[in-house]
């Protein structure tokens, strides 16, 4: 009986230090950042080809807005207080914006205004409720008219107008 | 509530004008309520598990306790009587029913902190780390390993007979729950914290200042130091940082933990100090040790003493340690008496290993220190007679050279902590003998660890500080009586050293005046 | 012995906190040269009591309303409690705030920022923090402000350390001690003041050209939140007797949606409100989009500002009866100060501009 109590109590006080760990000892520094599994920002984040040229999420925006060559139109938006400028490129079948940070441009977002483009997953302006449905999956459906996709920092909205889309928007998400 | 936290300045300090306001007999009550208020923010559903500990702490304590006092009942009553040993088999028999409850308390709660340790997420651990801790998860309820083991020392205490049960539940649970040492010990024993947690503490200006004064000189070391340093810490451990850049670590991670360690319990001891309770100390400046053994008297030494009582000198002196040590003298001569003694050790820093984490680098790190501290105690009678031959123990600067000798292998055995893959370890640990890469101290390498100059200078400064009070510590002693001579010298310092952790505090947001200037997403 | 010991206690605690003070001060952004917007808020209380019109919201107000010319055309008096994105429940309690120190006649808010239903929908973490400083910081200590910070913070920032450093913004800016710029010692204890009447002026001309195109939104109908402060906004008005007058600003970007528009229109109907949306009042108040902006149509300059204001003095003395009081002479002395000080100004910037 003793011998069997004492190895229950010698397993026991095992099991429970096993799993031990404290606050304020050697164990509270941050063993789990580990710096060699880190990730790097946003490299999956949400994309699109147009005419070669890959326009990404969180992308500095320079050599884009080089390759794409000269906007149908161009605008600058000021933010309240703030300097640096939101800018706002047309190129005839979509948007693209940028917002500023430490002195460049990064992609903030674009949105597609034509069916002369479409997404990566083959969705374009005109599309009908069930393509968008099975590109995105019933999950994405807001219930009402939209299909909202997260990924990487980035959002993907998809707008239905009577079951067909009428507008399709990429931005990064703010946390 | 974290003790670096506005929440906890305010609670403490609405606790003190209490404590100091009311009757004095009502002191340990409202100790009782802070504690369990304490308790309380860190989230009700928590309440469970040290109710739990407080009921298991206090049944089993009173079913020893009335065993004891039937016993010594009986034994006066039947003084004439009985022979020796009808006194002797009694006392046997009622041992071993006190042994049944014994084992049940334990069993009970470390099954439960067993159970938690392996099911539920350390917050603690989580906040510091991925930042991924989800609120849906339960976390591990606060400070369990330390009232934990507290409250186990005290049910083993009682069934040895060195302390006596307390009979006032109330006063179990303020001993089980008592908040400043929830967060990071020391872990008390009974008879030393107890009778302080219910006495009567009329205002002690003195105390109170020293108190606050420590508390203070506690946040100055978390705040300024170990949460400056530690972007270094985490930057150093990346894969390229070998050879040089790997000692570099060793010693930035030194200055961290003693940082982060000593400043937490100087927070708790002076806070308890402001209450008028005296705790134990958990540190001696270990950094100036000369030896091992030295150094693990120094350094977090109430789990020391709770390993020493509870683990090893029960190993030691079982049954079948006495046997084998019999046998092994026969054997083996004067290492065989020694045997037992370092059978207990292996276990003992086992198990001290693995209650530093669940981690096999954890296990590693306690066999090194095991083993460091078994081969100087073999290679004693040598180092001895080296020593003696040229007068070596005379001479300031080896005293000197073996501090920083032993500062510098603690370090090593110490950075055990922070690769969880041990291999990840001994590669850096491998890297100092083929990678001399003095360069990195001046190439810029050390400005990309996330610090500026500054925070060197900030940090360097700190250092020369904390080096400078540990050396009057150690020479003259408390640094606070010896201010006492000089009020205004001491109200400025004491303001300097406000201003000092206010403004170079790693605390808040920081200010970036970029982000001020433009859109930052 | 121990009396004067007490009393030396005290006295050091009282010359520590006097210190504390003037870290504080030296530490804390100054905005007197750049984003300049984080002063408006406190330069309030000097002005404070006398205003027969307070104006509540972000930049479409203090951009786009110009008090001088309110009180030259129309004799009224008027403050402007405008800050950068400021929110609707920052405007709420900014209101309350208000009526502490005095009882307007008519309060004006500018409904953009129904917009933004909760903290979280306003810009990113760090972003959103710059702007809560600008209008929270200045503040001074009331229930209104404390109420303010709460409303501003999401439920992942809800925290003492961050609440308790919009009252002591020492523990915000500690480690700002390695940045101090001259300007910092220049406005230790002293600001000047950057704003006419709440008014910030701006000179610059960048005309209009091209429409700023937006996203078409998911959904068009404003939030639970912003509803329920808009709720409140009317009640505490209506307990002070204060008429509340809901204004769009005449800003071309961000779009105001025709959906917004409807929504408005219906909330001031239900609850009897005088609602204008200025954007369709373009031909009235004669505003010439070559000339009158400074950032292409999202705000006006000075030369737009007095337009605008022109024409919504109009509306005030007429439908919302705001008296006249240029026939006072106290008021018309401290008035005419005022107005000095506002053509000197506008004077000096537009040797600037163009320079």
């Amino acid at each position: 009986m003793k011998k069997i109590m004492i190895c229950l109590l010698a397993v026991c006080l095992l099991l429970s230090l096993a799993a031990c760990t404290t606050g304020g000892s050697e164990s509270s520094t941050p063993n789990n950042t580990n710096p060699d599994t880190t990730e790097p920002g946003h490299e999956n984040a949400f994309s699109f080809t147009y005419q070669g040229t890959e326009i990404r999420l969180y992308a500095p925006a320079e050599p884009i807005v080089a390759a794409l060559g000269e906007p149908k139109s161009y605008t600058e938006e000021t933010s309240c207080a703030f300097e640096g400028l939101d800018k706002t490129y047309y190129y005839g079948s979509f948007y693209l914006d940028t917002y500023p940070q430490d002195g460049k441009d990064f992609v903030y977002g674009f949105w597609f205004v034509d069916d002369s483009i479409q997404t990566n997953e083959g969705i374009r302006i005109g599309a009908s409720k069930a393509q968008v449905e099975s590109a995105y999956g019933a999950a994405a459906f807001n219930g009402a008219n939209a299909y909202v996709v997260k990924r990487d920092g980035g959002v993907l909205t998809v707008i239905l107008e009577n079951d067909v889309v009428s507008s399709i928007q990429y931005s990064i998400s703010l946390g | 509530m974290q003790i670096v936290s506005v929440s906890f300045l305010l609670f403490a300090a609405l606790l003190l004008i209490a404590y100091y306001l009311i009757p004095r007999k009502g002191q340990w009550l409202l100790l009782l309520a802070a504690s369990y208020l304490f308790y309380l923010w860190a989230g009700v559903e928590y309440l469970a598990f040290i109710l739990f500990t407080t009921l298991t702490t206090y049944g089993a304590t009173m079913l020893m306790d009335r065993n004891l006092r039937k016993q010594a009942g009986f034994l006066a009553e039947n003084k004439e009587s009985l022979t020796r040993e009808q006194r002797k088999s009694y006392k046997a028999g009622v041992k071993k029913t006190n042994r049944v409850f014994l084992v049940l308390c334990l069993v009970m709660n470390f099954t439960i902190l067993g159970l938690c340790k392996a099911c539920l997420v350390d917050p603690l651990r989580t906040a510091a780390g991925s930042g991924t801790f989800s609120f849906l998860t339960l976390g591990l309820p606060l400070g369990i390993s330390f009232y934990m083991f507290q409250s186990m020392g005290y049910v083993v205490d009682v069934y040895r007979e060195t302390a006596k049960a307390e009979r006032n539940p109330l006063k179990i649970a303020l001993f089980v729950s008592f908040f400043p040492q929830l967060v990071q010990g020391p872990i008390s024993k009974f008879g030393q914290l107890a009778p302080q947690l219910y006495a009567p503490h009329p205002f002690d200006g003195r105390q109170v200042s020293f108190g606050l004064q420590r508390m203070l000189w506690g946040y100055f070391k978390k705040l300024v130091i170990a949460d400056r340093i530690a972007a270094a810490v985490i930057a150093l451990r990346a894969p390229e940082y070998t050879g040089v850049s790997f000692l570099v670590l060793t010693v930035f991670y030194a200055v961290q933990i003693y940082g982060d360690f000593t400043g937490g319990i100087d927070v708790t001891v002076g806070l308890a100090q402001a209450l008028g309770i005296t705790m134990p100390e958990n540190f001696i400046r270990p950094y100036f040790s000369k030896n091992i053994a030295e150094y693990w008297r120094r350094w977090h030494i109430s789990l020391g003493e709770w390993m020493k009582d509870y683990i090893f000198y029960p190993i030691s002196v079982s049954q079948p340690m006495l046997k084998l040590s019999k046998s092994a003298r026969k054997k083996l001569g004067n290492f065989g008496k020694r045997l037992p003694v370092y059978v207990a050790s292996v276990a003992t820093w086992f198990v001290t290993g693995i209650w530093h984490g669940l981690t096999p680098n954890f296990v590693v790190w306690g066999m090194l220190n095991c083993f460091v501290i078994v081969v100087s105690e073999e290679l004693s009678p040598l180092y001895e007679r080296f020593h003696n031959r040229f007068h070596l123990k005379e001479k300031r600067w080896y005293g000197g050279f073996e501090i920083l000798r032993m500062f510098l292998l603690m370090n090593l055995i110490r950075a055990c902590d922070l690769f969880p893959h041990v291999g990840n370890y001994f590669v850096r640990l491998g890297s100092l003998f083929t990678t001399f890469n003095f360069h990195i101290l001046w190439d810029g390498t050390l400005m990309k660890l996330g610090l500026t100059g500054l925070d060197y200078g900030i940090l360097a400064g700190g250092c020369a500080l904390m080096l400078a009070v540990s050396l009057v510590q150690e020479k003259k002693g408390n640094v606070r009586e010896l201010l006492q001579g000089s009020t205004a010298l001491r109200y400025c310092l004491i303001f300097l050293l406000l201003v000092i952790v206010l403004l170079m505090g790693s605390y808040g947001i920081g200010y970036n005046a970029s982000s001020f200037i433009y859109t930052g997403f | 012995m121990k009396k004067k010991s007490k009393i030396l206690l005290c006295a050091a605690v009282l010359v520590c906190l006097a210190l504390l003070w003037l870290l504080q001060a030296l530490l804390v952004p100054k905005y007197m040269t750049r984003s300049k917007e984080g002063a408006l808020i406190g330069e309030y209380y000097a002005n404070a009591g006398g205003n027969d019109v307070i104006f509540i919201g972000d930049c479409e107000v203090y951009e786009n309303f110009s008090p001088i010319t309110l009180w030259e055309q129309y004799g009224i008096t008027s403050y402007i409690r405008g800050s950068a994105q400021q929110t609707i429940w920052q405007s709420y309690y900014l209101m309350e705030e208000t009526f502490r120190y005095e009882t307007p006649r008519v309060m004006v808010f500018n409904v953009l920022s129904m917009k933004y239903d909760t903290p979280q929908s306003t810009g990113s973490s760090e972003q959103r923090e710059a702007y809560n400083r600008m209008t929270l910081d200045t503040m001074r200590w009331s229930s209104a402000k404390w109420n303010a910070i709460q409303a501003s913070m999401t439920q992942e920032e809800r925290s003492w350390e961050g609440e308790f450093s919009y009252l002591f913004p020492l523990l915000r800016y500690h480690s700002r001690w390695s940045q101090l710029e001259k300007e910092d010692f220049q406005y230790l204890l002293h600001r000047d003041v950057v704003s006419d009447n709440g008014y910030l002026m701006q000179t610059g001309v960048k005309p209009y050209t091209t429409p700023h195109a937006e996203r078409p939104l998911v959904d068009y109908t404003f939030g639970e939140n912003s509803y329920a402060y808009l709720d409140k906004m009317v009640q505490l008005c209506e307990s002070y007797g204060t008429q509340l007058v809901l204004i769009k600003a005449p800003s071309l970007y961000p779009t105001w949606w025709e959906q917004w528009d409807a929504q408005i229109q219906d909330y001031a109907d239900a609850h009897n409100l005088l609602y204008l949306n200025l954007l369709e009042y373009q031909e009235e108040i004669g505003l010439d989009w070559s000339a009158d902006t400074y950032d292409t149509g999202l705000h006006l300059n000075v030369y737009g500002a007095e337009k605008l204001s022109a024409f919504f003095g109009k509306i005030l003395s007429e439908q919302c009866g705001v008296p006249d009081h240029r026939g006072d002479a106290q008021i018309s002395a401290l008035w005419q100060n005022k107005a000095d000080t506002y053509y000197a100004r506008k004077e000096a910037m537009e040797a600037q501009t163009t320079n």
